[in-house]
């Protein structure tokens, strides 16, 4: 890359700049720049799983059952003998799906919980974050089993339980945040000139706590991953015939001596799109944590 | 330096924190059993009673009270080690768990073991040679160990190890024809076997949990090892230590007897977080190999619905996870020169 | 890889340890089970599918049928018995030989306590009794020791005696020894709370010595078994849900029974010369319940255009391996009036056309499955046929106790089940899925009125068959229900279970049940 010319120096060429050193930064990293690959090659599997498959993934063909992988079957075929192969490849679809649905409702209720805690103090304070300890206190997949076992079966249930374990983390991310920012002199200025202390917290709080909240992020996915398909293994997560990973794993566990293939498949599966998580998680956090990069 | 009774007053507040957590726990398994769309008295009564019957055990289990008053109710007869009773043993879920918990504290302790044994003296080496081989092994274990399903894992070792290999015995903690041959007195296999000198158990027993422990060991030393890296990582930094070198001490002697013994609390604190990791994580590994512990407990009844066993195995591990967490904290804190008390 | 490196060293250091593989010892047998549903062992309560399976080894009936002919119905406890005219009382009289395990002889006081108890206590299956038109108010009537030989039970109504003798023989009618039992009664809970779980006071082969919940069960030799001694000592039940587990600890001789194991199982162990393999008649039948207070199940067209919908041959085939036969009508094969009708076979162009006459667009039902194979299997392998007639069966996985909860509760459009009869005889079908609550004697739902379906002349019809003394009169009368209700009934019958059980080839004289789990164990040897 060549250096910009020196413009105007206005802030939408301070952030293109930024974001350039950004990238060169991440670029020297190369387990992140593989993570990031196997998060591209996964979005991109979603995305053009009809293109990529070669069967429909829930066509059954009783008389093939159980096959071994063969020119038919790349991977296999399953006990209804569906194609293990294009089953994966639409599975990545379930695996966003429960990523996003995870992300989309733990961050903004960790988010709520944290920012209205650190910016109001007091006693709303004490109670929000002792609730946040008491969640933070219980072991997180018994209490999505038990949850999810209350909720009864079902992906969108499924997501709704991990979610009620992974909020607690944000919360005290976004209340340390807060803490830092609610008396900043440009906050302080924006409270003279009239402004709600929700628009405060929505317009100024909020934006400043995000990176963080996003880096952490990151790093939990994998764990989501993981926890999503040890439900989807017990029978709690996706329910037939959804193509879920983890319920691939539970169905090749009753076939694993002699038809281990139906099990191994999938779990590689869970363990390159976690592994390509942990891997971005681990370099974004070595490039943004300020912590860590006055060390490195 | 605080003083000892500013120390005790600060573990007092910890033990009212503590308490209001495990309070904190029973109110969720109190909410998740009472929103559970399973019918409690139908479980005891069975498909085909009459409606009395019905309506005599809904009385019975005090479901017509408010929830207030059943809450009370819940967590009073929990202080009593009144758990329920659960619907597929029919017998208390208190007797269960103690029937069922040995087993479990067993596996992950001999995990918990493996775990210090092997991941302190990695996290060590990969501190002391950082961005050398030793830290890009200890990174590739600690990732694998972080993305890789657990289950998956132990169904691909049993695959291996038991089934292809046969060099271990397979799920169940011994052979069949080997169970109630040792009488059960501390309810840990290997120590009942060799308190009767029985060594054809104990090497039966060995056998079986070789896979499960070393799994579960595995896991705890992906953590450990990151743990004490990191730690270590400060300590090597410290003022001290280049003190140390400045004196002439052997460079064995400035890792191990000067860094490793200030780091030793902290790592206390990471072992006792670890253990109560393993607790959990044995749900998953105990379903894989049919170890009769709480995990296979909790797995078992949640498939038989039976939520007085799931939530009463929840509440008991979560303890166990509250109480190791605070134990560790409060260990830190007293035993830490450099903690300035305990306040909020 | 240093950990997988760590764990070849150390699992090679313990190739060492491993002692060489042994057989099971030659005086106890090993059945590997599913047993963790047993909530109790008391016979007046006991339902669950292995729990009767244990009961069976420990009490004993008054009469019972031969499994390969069960119109073949034979005296255990009682000698001989005669029916009175109007076919309403019963006379048993006792065998003077039979003892209980603790030396008490077995008289008909014991029959009597035991079989009042069962209606008294009012449990789960005391409805087996009760429907007889006996209830705790008449109870002391209806059920009469005279003398310590003589049992006169008295019926309710006129009943086909075969009917009633079956469901004396059912696991609920097992006899207990009231002397030992009344002894332990505490707060009038006739004894239950000793009888639950640690002891048992039977006369069967077996004495229970040890039960711990969801790990095992152990049974002794009773010393004062009063027909022939079984021939091992001991009979220890493992817990072992896992097909394939099971079938490799029988492979390795770690387990002399496998009474679980799968279809796919089986074609592994086909070839074993160490293992054999029973093939025995199960009553259970495998059906599809369609609620037609569902808008669109109301249309008789589509009804039978889901009938279509299935591939019964495929699933057999395939899925079944020789586990399930196809069977499409309500009596099972093997019972008075069974009948070799199977109307229906996967036909989607024909359903189509009947969904068209029907008026009906695509439209979606909802079910829930139990999750245990086989259902998983063939439930997703209907799922598939019914979506190419444009179908969609909402499948939703639960376990045992949800997947009750939710046919309970009547608001399932399609109901996954299976039903096996509570007493070999043709009426506990023909009842549960034709009767309507207002011909029912003690005016109880049946399966039809949870499906919401009338079942229109049918219904006084089998009500009549039950009542009828003439056995080949009563034989025709089912085969007409029957033929109506396969073409009109919003039942999908599928598959008729055919048992199979593996066990090592030394294990000689297994006799396997027909109804739930009455295997016998008692005449087993080992070489």
């Amino acid at each position: 890359m060549t250096a910009t010319p020196a413009v105007a120096p206005d802030l939408r060429s301070a952030r293109l700049r930024e974001w350039r050193s950004f990238a060169r930064r991440f670029l020297r990293n190369p387990l992140g720049v593989i993570g990031l690959l196997i998060i591209v090659a996964l979005l991109l599997c979603a995305l053009f799983a009809p293109w990529l498959a070669t069967h429909n993934p829930y066509q059954t063909s009783l008389p093939d059952r159980l096959s071994a992988p063969s020119a038919a079957y790349w991977l296999g075929a399953d006990e209804l003998g569906r194609d293990i192969y294009s089953r994966i490849i639409y599975g990545s679809r379930l695996t966003l799906l429960i990523v996003a649905l995870v992300v989309v409702t733990s961050a903004p209720i960790g988010l709520i919980v944290g920012v209205v805690a650190g910016n109001y103090g007091g006693w709303i304070d004490r109670i929000f974050m002792r609730v946040t300890d008491v969640f933070l206190a219980i072991p997180k997949l018994l209490l999505a089993l038990a949850f999810v076992a209350a909720l009864g079966p079902g992906i969108v249930n499924a997501a709704l339980a991990i979610t009620l374990t992974a909020w607690p983390p944000y919360a005290r991310l976004a209340r340390a945040e807060t803490l830092l920012i609610r008396n900043a002199d440009y906050v302080n200025a924006v409270r003279l000139a009239g402004a709600s202390e929700w628009r405060i917290m929505v317009l100024h709080i909020v934006p400043m706590c995000m990176s963080s909240v996003i880096v952490r992020m990151t790093f939990d996915m994998a764990g989501i991953i993981l926890t999503a398909a040890g439900l989807g293994f017990i029978g709690l997560g996706a329910q037939p015939p959804l193509p879920e990973w983890g319920a691939m794993i539970s169905t090749g566990r009753k076939f694993i001596f002699d038809q281990w293939w139906i099990a191994t498949a999938p779990g590689f599966a869970i363990f390159i799109v976690s592994l390509g998580f942990n891997l971005l998680g681990d370099a974004l956090r070595d490039l943004l944590d300020p912590h860590l990069r006055q060390r490195r | 330096m605080t003083s000892l009774r500013q120390r005790l007053g600060g573990v007092a507040t910890f033990v009212s924190s503590t308490a209001v957590t495990l309070l904190g726990l029973a109110m969720l398994t109190f909410f998740i059993g009472r929103v559970v769309p399973i019918d409690p008295v139908l479980k005891i009564v069975g498909d085909k009673a009459s409606q009395e019957v019905y309506d005599r055990v809904f009385l019975e289990l005090g479901l017509d009270k408010p929830l207030v008053v059943q809450f009370w109710n819940y967590v009073t007869s929990l202080l009593r080690g009144d758990f329920g009773i659960s619907f597929s043993t029919a017998r208390p879920v208190w007797t269960d768990l103690l029937d069922f918990f040995p087993a479990t504290l067993e596996l992950a302790t001999i995990g918990v073991l493996i775990g210090i044994v092997l991941g302190v003296p990695m996290g060590v080496a990969a501190a002391y040679w950082r961005e050398k081989w030793p830290d890009h092994v200890l990174r590739v274990v600690g990732l694998v160990g972080y993305s890789v399903p657990i289950f998956w894992l132990g169904l691909v070792a049993l695959f291996v190890f038991y089934y292809k290999l046969n060099w271990v015995s397979g799920p169940g903690r011994v052979d069949v024809f080997f169970q109630g041959v040792v009488p059960n007195v501390t309810g840990a296999i290997l120590i009942d076997s060799l308190l009767a000198g029985d060594m054809q158990v104990f090497r039966n027993a060995v056998s079986h949990m070789t896979l499960p422990a070393l799994l579960l060991g595995y896991y705890s030393l992906a953590y450990i090892s990151r743990m004490t890296r990191s730690v270590m990582l400060e300590q090597l930094g410290q003022e001290y230590i280049l003190t140390a070198r400045l004196k002439g001490a052997s460079e064995f002697s400035v890792v191990m007897n000067h860094a490793l013994r200030n780091a030793g609390i902290q790592l206390i604190t990471v072992i006792a977080l670890s253990y109560g990791g393993l607790l959990e994580g044995s749900v998953l590994i105990e379903t894989i190999f049919s170890w009769p512990g709480i995990g296979n407990y909790i797995f078992s009844s949640l498939l038989a619905g039976d939520m007085n066993a799931v939530l009463g195995g929840t509440i008991l591990v979560g303890t166990v996870f509250v109480l190791l967490n605070t134990f560790s904290d409060v260990l830190y804190r007293v035993l830490d020169p450099r903690s300035r008390g305990f306040g909020a | 890889m240093s950990f997988l490196k760590a764990l070849a060293v150390s699992a090679l250091a313990l190739t060492a340890a491993v002692p060489a593989l042994a057989e099971t010892p030659s005086n106890t047998l090993v059945i590997a089970d599913a047993i963790d549903d047993i909530i109790t062992l008391d016979p007046g309560e006991v339902g669950e599918v292995a729990g009767v399976l244990v009961s069976q080894q420990i009490y004993q009936p008054l009469v019972n049928f031969n499994p390969e002919d069960p119109s073949d119905i034979v005296g255990v406890l009682a000698e001989s018995w005669t029916v009175s005219e109007d076919g309403r009382t019963l006379t048993f009289t006792m065998n003077p030989n039979a003892v209980f395990a603790s030396g008490n002889p077995v008289t008909a006081y014991d029959a009597e306590y035991s079989l009042r108890r069962v209606v008294q206590m009012g449990s789960r299956t005391a409805f087996i009794i009760t429907q007889f038109g006996i209830d705790t108010d008449n109870v002391e009537e209806a059920i009469r020791a005279t003398d310590a030989n003589t049992l006169v039970i008295t019926a309710g109504d006129t009943y086909a005696p075969s009917f009633l003798l079956y469901c004396l023989s059912s696991y609920a009618a097992g006899i207990v020894d009231s002397k030992l039992v009344q002894e332990h009664e505490v707060d009038g809970d006739f004894g239950n709370a000793w009888l639950k779980q640690d002891n048992s006071a039977g006369s069967g082969p077996y004495v229970l010595t040890r039960w711990d919940p969801k790990q095992s069960i152990l049974l002794t030799r009773n010393d004062n078994y009063w027909g022939e001694a079984p021939g091992v000592e001991r009979l220890f039940i493992q817990q072992m849900p896992e097909s394939a587990t099971q079938r490799l600890a029988l492979e390795r001789g770690d387990i002399d029974i496998a009474n679980k194991l799968g279809p796919d199982d089986f074609d592994a162990i086909e070839n074993n010369e160490d293992i054999a393999i029973l093939e025995g008649r199960s009553a259970t039948i495998y059906y599809m319940g369609l609620n037609v207070r569902n808008e669109n199940l109301a249309h008789p067209e589509v009804v039978e255009a889901l009938k279509y919908l299935v591939d019964y041959e495929g699933i057999a085939d395939n899925i079944g391996r020789g586990t399930l036969a196809v069977h499409q009508t309500l009596v099972p094969d093997g019972f008075l009036g069974a009948l070799d009708y199977t109307p229906y076979s996967l036909d989607v162009e024909r359903a189509r056309q009947l969904l068209d006459e029907a008026g009906v667009g695509p439209f979606t039902l909802d079910t829930v499955v139990w999750n245990v194979p086989p259902y998983t299997d063939f439930a997703q392998a209907i799922q598939a046929t019914m979506a190419e007639a444009g179908v969609t069966l909402n499948l939703e996985v639960v376990d045992g106790g949800q997947w009750l909860d939710r046919y309970r509760n009547h608001t399932l459009d399609v109901w996954m089940g299976l039903w096996g009869p509570d007493y070999p005889d043709p009426h506990s079908n023909a009842k549960a899925f034709s009767v309507n609550r207002q011909d029912a004697p003690d005016g109880s739902d049946s399966l039809a009125d949870r499906f919401g379906w009338d079942a229109g002349p049918l219904s006084p019809l089998a009500m009549e068959a039950v009542r009828e003394q003439d056995t080949d009169t009563r034989r025709q009368m089912y085969e007409d229900i029957q033929r109506v209700h396969t073409d009109t009934s919003p039942f999908l019958y599928m598959f008729q279970e055919v048992r199979r059980v593996a066990t090592r080839a030394d294990v000689q004289g297994l006799v396997l049940g027909l109804t739930f789990s009455d295997d016998r164990y008692g005449g087993v040897t080992k070489d």
